[in-house]
């Protein structure tokens, strides 16, 4: 089995900030773009990274061609509700004098769990969105939210139900909950470090997820660095002869090749660790040698990312 | 004299949380009296300082260099920090009891947006007062914006406002908006329809029993405002040495400049400390292994040094580029560590790198107040 094997229509990936959501969601993308697939990769939070990486300029809520079959947006809970309000009173100036008002707003962005429903609906709305009669989109990858709060997203529907108990909101939350609660149209794609302290947040994670554990496909462990050519008894076999009356660089050298070793040791400890609490595939992508992550380098990742075993 | 305040500001992930500490510990070990405080809900900092469990009141980190410094850390919980404002602002318990007891209150608590960032301007305002810190330092809370923190309590403010509760009963007095008042049965008719009359009559409720803190609640956060956009406060840019990393903490900056808070500077985490050595090592023929398994460590040796160099060379590159983009941002590089700090003596190894004591008595120029 491999990543290209997930068939789910819609994949959330979830992990703290910093970790690479944005840069997995994307190559998770480009991977299903490689099958033939008309795909969204959605950023959320009105963050707008996604663009850039392909040399473009964000056009925020609205929805961009990237390349063939990939397009992308920029999930703002302010427009979907708009868009939601103009669904609802079907009448667009009526909606701008409503969002415009100074009293709307801060309701807006105080009602409890509103922003992360609102965002959840606006996935919910571009699955349902077709053209002829076909789905618009065969994949969403939706890139989480940065601060990392993926069970409060997760349960915000039900949130929302809970606290409205009825009227079109409830209903929406409901329809919403529906689709994003069903594992097999809804994959979750866990992204963490070989650190760790990410390693513990994703266990955190894990843990919070409850009966939406099932719905987790593959914990992805960006960032691995590469295996050293030599194994720890080796080197701690040849570690003193090095050593003897060795001049700084020499030394220097040899520090640095034992924090490869070291650094590697615990990323196999890392992996073992989420092997052993996580019941889903773990899939290392590997470090990308450059910092300025490109196109090419992103279609590598993709590609490593695509045909990794997740045994 | 009161404190200076510094706002630790940048994207998830960036290590703003052991910045934060190890610019704490920094002030501290050199003689200040500091407070950290940290609205992280994944307890990163209890770690880092080496606290098994933060609670919300504050606690002594004993300085291992010993000396007239202090160091406290505090640990903001959303919802216990709620009830003690509750408390503390209704103007009779009977009120306090009749908010924490409404639904909305126990389902909004810990999930209300903006709440984090309240408790931190409310708490930040009173160790201000205090006089008993020189320096708070705050690890705010990672957003998509860096506007958000500042915005945030007002936002708060401005939906317990009772201008709102009066839109939500009596709509055609909603002062500034006659018209639509006119034309429409009401906002709140309109608002019923959106989201469920029952829904409005809830919310209705809420903001009704909460009313009357929220003056007081307001007038906090307004006093907050004027606290971080005065010459007390001045915030630090955290981020990693990536070109996409370094434009989004500049965006910050410009973001934080226009809402009228001073930037200290910024500091590039994580960047890798160049080898002393250019040339690679001269290493041994032979060894005590066989000649092919010593060739592969000699291999790794090697390629290890070749790494080190290359990532040296493209944080580099990067600092560079941030200095012709903003060449009057103070930048500090704060060096990679083999091991993620997690400890005091780990932390303090950060220390020779983040912005020393003096950095705190020049006050960096205050932008002009947002419009």
């Amino acid at each position: 089995m491999t990543m290209s094997t997930i068939d789910r229509r819609i994949i959330l990936v979830l992990g703290k900030g910093g970790v690479g959501k944005t840069t997995v969601a994307t190559a998770l993308a480009l991977g299903a773009v490689d099958q033939g697939l008309r795909v969204l990769v959605a950023e959320t939070c009105g963050s707008t990274q996604i663009p850039a990486l392909f040399g473009m300029r964000s056009q925020g809520y609205r929805s961009m061609k990237l390349r063939p079959g990939l397009h992308t947006m920029s999930i703002t809970a302010h427009e979907t509700l708009a868009d939601y309000a103009t669904g609802v009173l079907k009448i667009e100036r009526l909606v701008r004098m409503l969002f415009e008002s100074r009293f709307v707003a801060p309701l807006v962005d105080g009602v409890p769990g509103l922003h992360d429903v609102m965002q959840l609906g606006a996935v919910f709305e571009q699955s349902r969105r077709a053209t002829h009669g076909m789905a618009r989109w065969d994949r969403i990858v939706v890139d989480g939210p940065a601060t990392g709060h993926g069970r409060t997203l997760l349960d915000s529907p039900r949130s929302m139900m809970e606290v409205t108990r009825s009227g079109p909101l409830y209903d929406g939350a409901r329809q919403v909950h529906a689709v994003l609660s069903d594992r097999h149209t809804t994959g979750l794609v866990l992204v963490t470090l070989a650190e760790e302290l990410a390693v513990r947040e994703t266990l955190e994670l894990w843990e919070s997820l409850a009966q939406a554990r099932a719905q987790v496909v593959a914990c992805v462990l960006n960032q691995a660095i590469a295996e050293p050519p030599i194994t720890a008894t080796e080197w701690a076999q040849a570690r003193d002869a090095l050593l003897a009356d060795a001049d700084e660089p020499r030394r220097e050298a040899v520090a640095l090749a034992q924090a490869w070793l070291d650094q590697h040791a615990r990323q196999q400890r890392a992996q073992r660790r989420l092997r052993e609490a996580l019941s889903v595939p773990i899939v290392a992508l590997p470090r990308c040698p450059t910092s300025a992550l490109g196109l090419d380098a992103l279609e590598a990742l993709a590609d490593s990312l695509w045909e990794a075993p997740v045994a | 004299m009161s404190a200076v305040v510094v706002l630790c500001c940048g994207a998830g992930g960036v290590g703003k949380t052991t910045v934060s500490a190890a610019l704490a510990l920094r002030w501290a070990a050199a003689g200040r009296r500091v407070m950290v405080v940290t609205i992280d809900p994944a307890r990163r900092l209890a770690d880092s300082l080496g606290l098994g469990d933060m609670s919300s009141t504050p606690v002594n980190v004993p300085l291992p260099s010993g000396g007239p410094g202090r160091l406290d850390a505090l640990m903001l919980d959303a919802t216990r920090s709620w009830d003690a404002l509750v408390e503390r602002l209704a103007p009779t318990p009977e009120v306090a009891r009749r908010v924490m007891e409404h639904r909305y209150y126990r389902i909004a608590r810990a999930r209300l947006g903006g709440s984090h960032e309240y408790m931190a301007h409310d708490v930040v305002l009173q160790l201000w007062h205090g006089g008993r810190y020189d320096v708070v330092v705050v690890d705010t809370p990672p957003t998509s914006h860096a506007s958000e923190f500042l915005r945030a309590p007002g936002r708060l403010g401005a939906l317990l406002d009772e201008g709102l509760l009066r839109v939500l009963r009596m709509p055609s007095e909603a002062a500034g908006w006659p018209g639509l008042a006119r034309v429409s049965e009401g906002l709140g008719q309109v608002l019923g329809l959106l989201a469920g009359h029952r829904t409005i009559e809830d919310i209705s409720g809420f903001v009704g029993a909460f009313g009357q803190l929220s003056s007081r609640l307001l007038r906090r956060a307004q006093r907050a405002q004027r606290l971080l956009r005065g010459p007390a406060t001045r915030a630090l840019l955290v981020t990693t040495p990536t070109p996409a990393a370094c434009d989004r903490a500049l965006g910050f900056a410009e973001e934080l400049r226009e809402h009228g808070v001073a930037v200290g500077g910024l500091i590039i985490n994580r960047t890798h400390p160049a080898p002393a050595s250019a040339t690679p090592p001269s290493l041994p023929q032979r060894g005590p292994l066989p000649a092919e398994r010593w060739a592969a460590v000699c291999g790794a040796i090697e390629q290890a040094h070749a790494r080190q160099r290359h990532a040296a060379d493209e944080d580099q590159r990067v600092v560079d580029r941030v200095e012709q983009t903003a060449p009057s941002l103070t930048r500090f590089c704060v060096p990679l560590l083999p091991v993620a700090p997690c400890d005091l003596p780990s932390l303090s190894q950060l220390g020779p790198h983040l912005p020393q004591p003096e950095w705190l008595t020049v006050s960096p120029p205050t932008p002009p107040p947002p419009r």
